[in-house]
Parts: C-alpha cells; sequence; structure tokens
C-alpha cells in the first residue's frame, strides 16, 4: 500500500511536470522571443524658428 | 528628461539668433545680448545640434562662426558651401549615439536665399539641397540606424525632399512662409514642424523592438488617431491644472473634467499598449509654459538680459506731451491719412463704452511693456498697442503715436476711418480676433467668454 502511495504521488509529480513543460512551450510559442527582449527606447526633442516671425495684431 | 536619466536627443533646426534685419544701432545691441542669451541657454539645456537658418546668417558668416565658437553643440549644414572649394562651411552632418543606435543629423537650408546671401558674404554659396541631401544620406545609410534631417527649406519643399529621398527617416522642418505646425507623412517618413518662437516643444518617443537596418516602424491610421486623441486630453489636462494653479481655487467642475479627462487617457494608453510589439514613434507637441519648469540659471541670464536690454532704450514715457492735450486737440492731432482714428474719437458717440475701456487691461496694455524691463522687445508691440505693421512699425513704447497706444477699439472692432457710414467696423468681436493675441501659448488661460466680459465694451446694468 505503502508503494502504491508513492508511485502515485510520483505519478502525479510526472503529470504537472509535463503540464507545466506543455504550458511553456505553449507561452513560448504564442509569444515570440522579440516581444519579451528590452525594448530599445530614446526620444528626440527640437524646436524650430525660436526667433521667428508671428503675424502682427488687429 | 536629460537630468532624469532619459535618452535624449535635443535639436533644434535653426533661425535661432535672429528676426529681422537690425535696422538701428540700439536694435543691433540688444539682439547682440540677446544671442548670448540664447547660446547660454542652450548649452545649459545640452543641444545636441542646430542648423544653420537663413536669419542666422543675417549678421554674417564671420558672426555666426564666432557665435558656433560659443555654443558646446556644433551647428550643421549640408549645403552652405564656399564658393570656391564647394566645401561645407560648418560641419554638413554628426552622427550621435544614443541607445547603442548610430543617429545621422544632417541640415539643409534654402538655396532660394542666395541673393541676400551672395549680397552679404559674396565668397559663400548654398548647393541644391535635393542633390546634396541624396548624395549625403546614401553614404550616412552605411554607418547609421536612422537619419534626421534638420530642414530650413519651408513646408512644401519638405513635402518634396521626403517624395524624392526615400533613405530619410525623419524630417524636422522650419524656414519658409508657413507659421503653422506640420505633422505630415510622405513616403511613410514624418515630417514635423512647430509654430514657430518657441512656445512648443516637439517630442518625438521612440519604442523599438527590433532594430535589424533598416528599422522599419508600424505605420497605422488606427494608432494616430488614437495619438492625437491622446495628445488632444493631455494638453487640456495641462490647461486646467494651470488655471487652477493661477486661479489658487480647486474648482469643482474642473475637477470633474480632470478625472473625466484622466480616465479617457487611461482608456486610450490601455489599447494603445496592444501596439507595442511593433516599432513605433509618438509626436507629442508640448507646451513650453505649462509643462517645462524654469530653470533657475536660465530665469537668471534672462534677468540680466532684461536688465541690460532695458538700459539700451532709456524710455522717456513720462514726458509723453500728448498727455496734457484736450479731447479736441488730440483729435485734431490724428493725421487725416490714417485709417486709424482712435479711441478718443469713439468717445464721442459710445462714452459708457470708453469710460468702460479706460478701466481696463487693454487699455493699459503699453504701459504694461513699459512696466516690465521685456518692454524693449519689439515683437510685444504688435498685441501691446493698436495697428501695428499696419500704420508703420514702431520699436518702442515711445514712438506709439498717442492714438496708438494700448488695444484700442479699432485693435479688435477694426478701423475707424469712415465709420459711422462707410468704414471697416465689425460690432461682434469673434474668437478669432481675440485668438490674435491670445494665442494658446501667450495666453493659455485664455477664455472667450470670461476674457470678453473683462474687456469693457459690454455696457454694465
Amino acid at each position: 500500500m505503502k508503494i502504491n502511495g508513492k508511485r502515485r504521488v510520483l505519478l502525479k509529480f510526472k503529470r504537472l511536470f509535463f503540464l507545466l513543460f506543455a504550458a511553456l512551450v505553449l507561452n513560448l510559442f504564442l509569444n515570440p522571443l522579440n516581444q519579451a527582449a528590452p525594448k530599445v527606447q530614446f526620444s528626440i526633442v527640437y524646436t524650430n524658428d525660436v526667433m521667428g516671425e508671428v503675424e502682427p495684431c488687429g | 528628461m536629460k537630468k532624469e536619466g532619459k535618452k535624449v536627443l535635443l535639436l533644434d533646426t535653426g533661425n535661432l539668433l535672429f528676426r529681422k534685419p537690425l535696422l538701428t544701432e540700439t536694435k543691433r545691441r540688444d539682439a547682440l545680448l540677446r544671442v548670448d542669451l540664447l547660446i547660454q541657454s542652450y548649452n545649459e539645456m545640452g543641444y545636441d545640434a542646430g542648423n544653420v537658418g537663413e536669419k542666422d546668417l543675417m549678421m554674417g558668416l564671420k558672426f555666426l562662426s564666432d557665435v558656433s565658437q560659443k555654443a558646446k553643440f556644433p551647428f550643421v549644414s549640408a549645403n552652405l558651401a564656399d564658393k570656391k572649394t564647394g566645401k561645407a562651411i560648418f560641419k554638413p552632418y554628426v552622427i550621435k549615439e544614443i541607445a547603442g543606435l548610430k543617429i545621422g543629423i544632417l541640415g539643409l537650408l534654402d538655396d532660394q536665399f542666395i541673393p541676400t546671401l551672395q549680397e552679404r558674404d559674396p565668397g559663400l554659396s548654398i548647393l541644391e539641397p535635393f542633390s546634396t541631401s541624396k548624395a549625403l544620406t546614401k553614404s550616412l545609410r552605411e554607418n547609421c540606424d536612422l537619419i534626421i534631417v534638420l530642414s530650413q527649406l519651408g513646408e512644401s519643399k519638405d513635402m518634396k525632399l521626403a517624395k524624392e529621398n526615400r533613405e530619410i527617416d525623419l524630417i524636422l522642418g522650419g524656414g519658409g512662409e508657413a507659421k503653422k505646425a506640420v505633422m505630415e507623412r510622405i513616403n511613410e517618413i514624418p515630417i514635423y514642424r512647430l509654430e514657430p518662437r518657441g512656445g512648443y516643444l516637439g517630442r518625438i518617443d521612440y519604442s523599438l523592438v527590433n532594430t535589424k537596418k533598416p528599422i522599419k516602424f508600424l505605420i497605422s491610421s488606427e494608432r494616430d488617431e488614437m495619438e492625437k486623441r491622446l495628445e488632444r486630453l493631455i494638453t487640456r489636462s495641462m490647461q486646467i491644472d494651470a488655471e487652477m494653479a493661477k486661479s489658487g481655487k480647486q474648482d469643482e467642475m474642473k475637477l470633474k473634467e480632470l478625472r473625466f479627462l484622466e480616465s479617457k487617457q487611461k482608456e486610450l494608453e490601455k489599447t494603445l499598449v496592444a501596439f507595442e510589439d511593433k516599432n513605433f514613434y509618438k509626436h507629442t507637441a508640448v507646451p513650453v509654459q505649462l509643462a517645462v519648469a524654469d530653470d533657475p540659471k536660465i530665469i537668471k541670464g534672462l534677468e540680466t538680459y532684461h536688465a541690460e536690454s532695458a538700459k539700451l532704450y532709456k524710455p522717456m514715457v513720462a514726458g509723453l506731451p500728448e498727455k496734457e492735450l484736450s479731447e479736441k486737440e488730440m483729435i485734431a492731432r490724428i493725421p487725416k491719412t490714417s485709417p486709424f482714428v482712435g479711441a478718443i474719437s469713439c468717445k464721442k458717440c459710445h462714452d459708457v463704452n470708453y469710460r468702460n475701456w479706460l478701466k481696463t487691461k487693454h487699455a493699459k496694455a503699453s504701459q504694461t511693456i513699459i512696466a516690465s524691463p521685456k518692454y524693449a522687445q519689439e515683437e510685444c508691440l504688435a498685441c501691446h498697442s493698436t495697428g501695428y505693421g499696419k500704420i508703420g512699425e514702431y520699436a518702442t513704447v515711445e514712438e506709439i503715436p498717442f492714438y496708438l497706444q494700448g488695444v484700442q477699439c479699432e485693435a479688435c472692432h477694426g478701423e475707424g476711418k469712415g465709420h459711422p457710414g462707410k468704414g471697416k467696423i465689425e460690432r461682434k468681436v469673434t474668437l478669432g480676433v481675440c485668438r490674435n493675441c491670445h494665442t494658446k501659448d501667450q495666453s493659455p488661460t485664455f477664455n472667450y467668454m470670461a476674457y470678453l466680459e473683462k474687456v469693457g465694451c459690454k455696457i454694465l446694468k
């Protein structure tokens, strides 16, 4: 009885491991590797015609 | 942003130093003070490159070369060349490294400017910008991940450039006649420019998941539309914040609007996340007055400039003889040829309106420039007097004829000559008329109905 119980636990672990592995493969398949890769982020800040003319009022 | 450790390239597309020809010695000296202030401020902000604009050459090449020595950033121009050798006077381009990418930045100047340039500097030449840029971008493409053109060609030529040169990744425009902001995309090349006068900063945030050359971006009109809506929401939120900060009150209606805008903003941002697995960029025009904190060093420099500039002009406004004149004498002194007749003439029939107007800020608009040392800045007079640019330009407050001082009736209602009867008087002052001066950057808290109440024309019961 004791051996059967141990086997059952072992089988449960095997099944769990298999399920986890399958989930991992599925996850990688659905989310390509490049998405997990760090993004390159930067900004360009600009000004133009800082001394440009405006239309006279009135 | 730089202080926060963000990766930023700070660029100027040109026309930084001067506005219009400097006709008097006082204006020349004032402009030199301003150039010093601008370069000192740009150094402080950490600009990475600046393009040469037509107006930057107003005092000649020698002057600009001297200025460029004081600048801690390079001036670039690919087509401003030595007439004899054909070689570029300034660096034609610079390559900046940011976030592991190499960005090639080149400057272009409009070759239509040749005649005036050669009058001033006969040894200079402006090469044809389209072929010059084509040759340069071809070689830059080998070394650079992205190529940016800082252009002073004007809007239509920027579009032509995008049509003819597909090596370019971004055109930041300026120059030409256009006074409006531009957000275009030709051949998938974005073209951006802001309204002139530095009221806005343009910010383009890049997010790349794939940096393999050539770098391609997601172009989606759906995404563009969402970006635009998001930008409008953010700008309105900033306006409300500024209005509440100015009044010092927590207005319930405004708080409600703010909460609504924030919830909409979050919704849009959530939707935009769906696009994040692609290379994309996002452009925002940031209103400087509302969104950028003053830097103490630059403010100090500005105060010094104002003080020095004020000394040059030596105002003598207190001695205006017109103050002592009777109404009749004043009206007699208004030139018969002038299309403007002055508020004093309107008083004959609109006495109550005139007396109301006298109590308003409009009536004192010229004096407010004198009260501030900034009065020396000629451009202020366009909105702080009446008829500026239509009957002669004046450089200082003391030069304004008495019947044009302040924002008088005719500044909003039109020229009074011939009224009543003929004339160009408009009874109703539209929002568009107010917006000539109460622009988003000059008057961010402007509200048409509320401000109309303040100007005194409405007869109070």
